[in-house]
């Protein structure tokens, strides 16, 4: 756990630099692998840019509207620069919702673009993972293993190190998914299967796991997502060459 | 501070129970209640004179503020200061009414 950078009197919270860092490498990344097809990336820059922007603004809508009673009785409280008031779930829906109203004015096609983000999407879990490392989110639970780290005074499963690994793999899967050609649509279905699936197997270690009647949170999400992600990967299989496109901006 | 003695009366005790750690060694017992009498704490305040719960929360940055369910699972932390009311009422009223 390495949450703060003291630099003098300056506190740098690690967890967000390794974020903005895993966000710039990630897009810098994609833009190397897409600059073999063609030269206008340009454009996704200002798409995750759009995202990022309606997904904070989106994250702390959807956090005040979970809060309702305690916005109502505060209001001011919306504009506080606090990053622990965010929803992540209502961030993701408006930063997919900006995203997709962006991509249809420019002409970006669907699939394709979810497809040439996808790299850049598993570069940046990385990052999430490395941050969950510095700021001892996402811990593990207790445990008499070997490689064991100690946390809050116990020795506990280095999830955040599980989680990386399996991303890391993932990534190998997708950079190498992007010298083949693949149906519309399959490395983002292929992606988010995997990712699942690592959730699935690292959730039992977890330290910090939300129940709903005795299940994890997390596995149930999981399942279901792994589940609509092979039935997509199947119809994905199902496509005809005569309907693939690789050039989003096509 | 204020916020912690604020919802620390707004709260049932038997829901929510806060406890106020001074790990800075530079204090003693003495400065400790004078600054509890200045500010009106009235929540529990305990003094690290040996440094354990700094070390058992590997504490880096003051203040830290654990939030902890009713299983003594930390369920959200955040480095530095100020905690936003909102936020911590917020993060209270989803711990409370989250499944056990």
């Amino acid at each position: 756990m390495f949450p703060v950078i003291q630099i003098g009197p300056l506190s740098l919270q690690t967890p967000g630099i390794i974020l903005l860092l895993g966000l710039w490498l990630a897009l810098w990344i994609s833009e190397k692998l897409y600059s073999y097809r063609t030269q206008t990336f340009g454009i996704y820059y200002d798409l995750v840019l759009v995202a990022l922007i309606a997904g904070i603004l989106g994250a702390r809508l959807g956090y005040a509207a979970k809060n309702s009673s305690v916005f109502l009785q505060t209001p001011s409280a919306l504009i506080i620069p606090s990053p622990q008031m965010l929803d992540l779930p209502s961030g993701m829906m408006f930063a997919a919702l900006a995203a997709l109203v962006y991509g249809n004015r420019r002409g970006l096609r669907f699939w394709p673009t979810l497809d040439q983000l996808t790299p850049a999407a598993s570069i940046f879990a990385l990052a999430l993972h490395l941050a969950d490392l510095a700021s001892g989110n996402a811990y593990g639970a207790p445990t008499s293993v070997l490689w064991c780290i100690p946390l809050w005074g116990e020795c506990r499963h280095p999830t955040q190190v599980y989680a990386f690994l399996l991303a890391l793999g993932i990534t190998a899967v997708i950079l190498r998914s992007m010298r083949e050609t693949w149906p519309n649509g399959m490395r983002f279905w292929t992606f988010l299967a995997l990712t699942a699936l690592a959730r699935l197997i690292i959730e039992p270690f977890r330290g910090d796991s939300v129940t709903w009647f005795h299940f994890r949170q997390a596995q149930i999400i999981a399942w279901a997502v792994l589940a609509l992600s092979l039935h997509q990967i199947g119809r994905c299989l199902q496509t005809t060459p005569k309907e693939q496109d690789h050039d989003p901006s096509g | 501070m204020p916020v912690f003695e604020k919802l620390s009366r707004e709260f049932d005790p038997a829901k929510v129970h806060f406890i106020g750690i001074n790990t800075t060694y530079q204090d003693d017992i003495t400065q400790m209640q004078q600054f509890v009498r200045d500010n009106d704490l009235t929540f529990t305040i305990a003094l690290d004179i040996e440094g354990q719960s700094s070390q058992t929360y590997q504490i880096q940055a003051l203040p830290t503020t654990f939030l902890l369910d009713q299983r003594k699972v930390i369920r959200t932390m955040v480095l530095g200061g100020p905690v936003s009311e909102a936020w911590l009422r917020a993060e209270i009223h989803r711990i409370l009414q989250a499944p056990r």
